[in-house]
């Protein structure tokens, strides 16, 4: 394949929205390609974790190379695959920058979402040619002529231009095909030059240990080279690179335009940048980087701890087993005085936390205590510098500090018209900033606000959806810290201060949301033989309190000889029940207490 | 002396609520299992088994037939000297006592009934599937005194389904008005695998609110007290006196032998647990074995465990000197710290002899004993 000209190279994605077929249109394309033997292709090549399966959404791009015969004419298309989900928004941009076309696919039935929204503005970013695809024509639901309006409301799009196509029948695919060797141009590129190539992604795999995805963009990389990677300064020796088919293809070399993975011996994911590039050793000091390359930072901590205390070091090798396939989380020791020992873990958002909590009970059996999420704030301090917090308990007193900064998210939100209120009364309650309206068709409106964090983690979603009958979708993108007048809410169990329910709130929010956990606890924290009081407080001033009367009469009935066994199993399950609890202040607290800060929001009553 | 506790798995019915061992069987079932209590007392009943209480419990006793009885005392009278015993008590279902099976028991030694009578309103009765009618407890009363049991106790049952206060104290009174010395009052417990716990799910009944529970616990010690009998125990009341010495000796860790299909003892911090299963009770004791594993011997923790979670159901408490006996240590020693917290709280006292549960630790005593465990360290 490789002795293929430039010209007949055609590298692209595949943007979607969750379900609307971007993985059943892949299959196709790939049992097209007479390179595939169809005995042998599972359902689904692309997405190889069961978990991903499940979520319906790829979490690790990789690339498929699909050899393709047009009218007796030879094609190579690569396809490579992008997460869809804005939390890897970064990843998904770097495979992008791979590509020099996108096909932009819409579920017919459905009609755009706001994830296909942001997608195609970082397909614009990255100055893609996008190929729009109305995906599920042959489905009655489908409606076409409304799908293309939409499209040409939110992008200026031609209907003209929207290939139809059955990714579960075949229908339109063939079309499809030329429409890609039509529009998308073939890769650029200057095989004289000194090597540049783009890691795009890097996957473990147990066998070979660390598989890179790159994206040659000059000169050619070759088995046998010594390579220098400019981000992370490392050097290594390529041991193999290749095309990805069904399983990894030997080749003896990648040239520039080509998509490939390289093999050289890294042990973790966590060595490799992400688009970092990678030139040859020889050129180190002279060569310049392609630009984009950033490390990832986590949006999103949360304080993840073993049930089991004994657990702890099962926890630590657990993490260590995670994060060779996945580099964007972070971990970090942690100390709870409620939780104990444990770990910090930091991640791209909340889907992407949702997923390693998955993973962690999957593949680790470990049972966890997570604390509830909370995002990173930033402090700027009377010298100017700036110290990142990761936990409200570690915000220090307002004294130390001369602003305090959170980090903010452009939000979109696509839902029926009918429900344009509720969207912005929800919205703007969250302290959102309304930035925009677009009408996609005649019933269907793109509403976008830019809104803390923040606030959109604390059951934003759920509210969302209550809100619009299921109908609205919704998609963020981080745009930065902004100053904000912000305060440590601070929680006391029976007169003890309590860190892990601490929380960073808005101070017009402070006291509501001080009031509804307080409310929260008092149904978590069981009766104990005594009253308890439940305190919030800002600095020295309580703002809100409540009472867990003591409990009521709790004593067997019956209990003679014949009892004595039955009676002491029965106290033996409530001493190891009392172990588990977390005592604060005399008070056995149970462990959902830990995440009634997220159920709480800013209005009376919750 | 060791007292001696003698189990009776048969019953008319099952009721509703119970998840004690027990069956309904026929009389042949009874005659090869009186056959087998033989067995078992030939086997292992100590030489010069002289107890100070008996106690025949069940299942339903009285669901043997008086021949059945006469059996049974014959069994006693080869194994065991009854001049030492004071106390000798046979649990009596209302509806099963007749004349002969009154004087049956008499003739076997027993001075002392306790008449599951539960209550007086048929509709709660039909609601825990008893088996007898309400009109036959005062009746089964008089067969008792006639045939010259003085002795008597009554079981009653509160907090049932829909029942309410006034209901509640109704039955107190009716019982008091028999002219018993002894009552014993349970709140209704929903035990797993019973047929009101089914129902209870499945949510055709509901389970009495907490509050009228705790009102009605409180109802029993005042309208019990006003007619002279005193709460001395969780559940039981009685006049000064007519305390059941056997139950004493289970809340006090005493010694005491279990005889028969699902029996428990405890002898010298030594429990054995008879296999409940009647079938292989018989084929253990014709095959000549003893029907059970013993258990290992308590550790002073687990013993000192046991004494507290038993003896504070006793209004009088837990004798400190009991405990350090028990366990080598004082304890102020072993449970100082939350014993201290408790009473502070108002749920716990020490008197110069022994630490007892105020009126309001009572009512929450399975959490006292909980607090006083942990201390002890001890876990299986």
């Amino acid at each position: 394949m490789s002795e293929l000209p430039l010209s007949k190279m055609r590298n692209f994605c595949i943007i979607a929205h969750i379900d609307h077929g971007k993985s059943t249109l892949a299959d196709r394309l790939l049992s097209m390609s007479y390179a595939v033997d169809k005995r042998k292709m599972v359902e689904q090549t692309m997405d190889s974790m069961d978990l991903e399966r499940e979520r319906g959404i790829t979490i690790k791009a990789k690339a498929i190379a699909l050899p393709m015969n047009l009218n007796g004419e030879e094609y190579l298309f690569n396809l490579i695959d992008t997460p869809g989900h804005v939390d890897f928004g970064y990843e998904v941009s770097r495979a992008m920058n791979a590509c020099e076309g996108a096909l932009l696919l819409v579920d017919a039935t459905q009609g755009i979402q706001a994830q296909t929204v942001a997608n195609m503005y970082l397909a614009i970013g990255a100055d893609l040619e996008v190929v729009p695809v109305a995906n599920k024509v042959d489905m009655v639901a489908a409606d076409f002529d409304r799908t293309c309006g939409e499209l040409e409301a939110a992008f200026g799009t031609k209907a003209a231009d929207v290939v139809q196509v059955s990714g579960k029948t075949g229908l339109g695919v063939d079309k499809l095909v030329e429409e890609i060797v039509k529009r998308i141009p073939p890769p650029e590129g200057d095989i004289t030059k000194p090597l540049r190539a783009l890691i795009f992604d890097a996957v473990y795999d147990d066998y070979r240990g660390v598989v890179v995805y790159v994206r040659v963009r000059d000169g050619a990389l070759r088995a046998g080279d010594r390579i220098f990677m400019i981000g992370t300064r490392s050097e290594y020796d390529v041991l193999e690179v290749g095309v990805v088919r069904m399983g990894l293809h030997k080749q003896p070399e990648l040239k520039c335009g080509e998509v490939g993975y390289v093999i050289c011996g890294i042990k973790t994911v966590q060595d490799v940048g992400v688009g970092d590039t990678i030139a040859l050793a020889k050129h180190k000091n002279e060569i310049m980087p392609l630009p984009g390359y950033k490390k990832p930072q986590p949006m999103v901590y949360a304080g993840v701890y073993p049930t089991n205390a004994a657990e702890f070091d099962q926890l630590r090798k657990g993490l260590q087993k995670i994060t060779l396939s996945d580099s964007s989380i972070t971990y970090t020791p942690e100390q709870s005085d409620a939780l104990g020992s444990g770990f910090r873990c930091g991640f791209l958002g909340l889907l992407h936390m949702e997923i390693f909590q998955e993973r962690v009970e999957r593949e680790l059996g470990l049972d966890l205590v997570q604390s509830a999420p909370n995002v990173t704030y930033e402090i700027k301090k009377h010298d100017g510098s700036i110290e990142r917090i990761e936990k409200a308990g570690d915000l220090p007193d307002p004294t130390v500090y001369d602003e305090i900064l959170e980090p903010m998210v452009k939000l979109s939100v696509i839902t029926p018209t009918e429900y344009i209120g509720n969207v912005m009364a929800l919205s703007l309650e969250r302290r959102g900033l309304y930035l925009n309206q677009e009408h996609l068709g005649k019933d269907r409106v793109l509403l976008s606000f830019k809104m803390p964090l923040a606030e959109v983690i604390f059951d934003y979603f759920d509210k969302l959806k209550s809100g619009t009958r299921g109908y609205a979708t919704m998609d963020y993108e981080p745009v930065g810290f902004e100053a904000a007048d912000l305060v440590k809410v601070r929680i006391m169990i029976a007169g003890d201060e309590v860190d892990a329910l601490a929380m960073i709130v808005h101070r017009q929010f402070a006291e509501q949301r001080g009031r509804n956990l307080l409310k929260k606890l008092k149904e978590e924290i069981p009766k104990h033989l005594f009253v308890i009081n439940l305190q919030a407080a800002i600095g020295g001033k309580v703002i809100a309190s409540e009472k867990i009367g003591s409990m009521g009469k709790n004593v067997l009935a019956k209990c003679y000889g014949g009892d004595i066994t039955r009676k002491k199993k029965l106290l033996e399950k409530q001493k190891k029940g009392k172990k588990r609890m977390k005592m604060i202040g005399g008070v056995e607290v149970p462990q959902g207490a830990f995440l009634s800060i997220l159920k709480v929001g800013n209005e009376p009553g919750e | 002396m060791a007292s001696l506790y003698i189990h009776v798995p048969f019953c008319v019915r099952k009721c509703g609520y119970c998840d004690f061992y027990s069956g309904v069987a026929g009389d042949a079932d009874i005659e090869r299992y009186i056959a087998a209590l033989d067995r078992e007392f030939a086997l292992r009943a100590p030489t010069g088994l002289a107890p100070e209480t008996i106690f025949i419990g069940g299942g339903t006793p009285t669901r043997l037939s008086a021949p059945q009885l006469g059996a049974l005392g014959a069994i006693l009278k080869r194994y065991v000297d009854l001049r030492a015993c004071t106390e000798f008590t046979c649990e009596i279902n209302p509806g099963t006592l007749t004349p002969q099976k009154a004087d049956a028991l008499v003739a076997m030694g027993v001075n002392r009934a306790s008449f599951g009578v539960q209550s007086f309103e048929p509709k709660y009765l039909q609601g825990l599937d008893r088996a007898h009618e309400a009109g036959v407890a005062p009746r089964a009363l008089e067969i008792a005194r006639a045939a010259g049991i003085s002795r008597l106790n009554m079981d009653l049952m509160f907090a049932m389904p829909g029942q309410t206060l006034a209901e509640f104290e109704s039955d107190i009174r009716q019982a008091l008005n028999l002219g018993t010395q002894h009552i014993s009052m349970y709140a209704l417990t929903f035990e797993d695998d019973t047929p009101l716990t089914r129902q209870l799910k499945q949510g055709t009944i509901a389970e009495a609110p907490p509050e009228l529970e705790e009102a009605m616990f409180q109802l029993a010690g005042r309208v019990a007290g006003e007619a002279g009998l005193a709460r001395y125990e969780v559940s039981n009341f009685a006049r000064p006196g007519a305390e059941c010495a056997h139950n004493l000796v289970y809340w006090t860790c005493g010694d005491w032998h279990g005889f028969g299909a699902g029996a428990h003892g405890m002898t010298g911090g030594v429990v054995t647990r008879n296999v409940a299963d009647f079938a292989a009770y018989e084929r253990c004791l014709s095959e000549g074995n003893v029907p059970h594993v013993p258990d290992a011997p308590m550790a002073p923790a687990e013993r000192a465990e046991t004494l507290l979670l038993m003896g504070l159901r006793l209004t009088r408490g837990v004798e400190l000197q009991r405990f350090r006996q028990f366990t080598g240590v004082d304890f102020h020693v072993a449970c100082g710290e939350p014993a201290g917290r408790l009473i502070e709280l108002g749920l716990l006292e020490l008197t110069p002899a022994h630490v007892r549960a105020t009126p309001r630790g009572m009512l929450v005593l399975d959490s006292v004993i909980l607090e006083l465990a942990m201390a002890l360290g001890y876990s299986v």
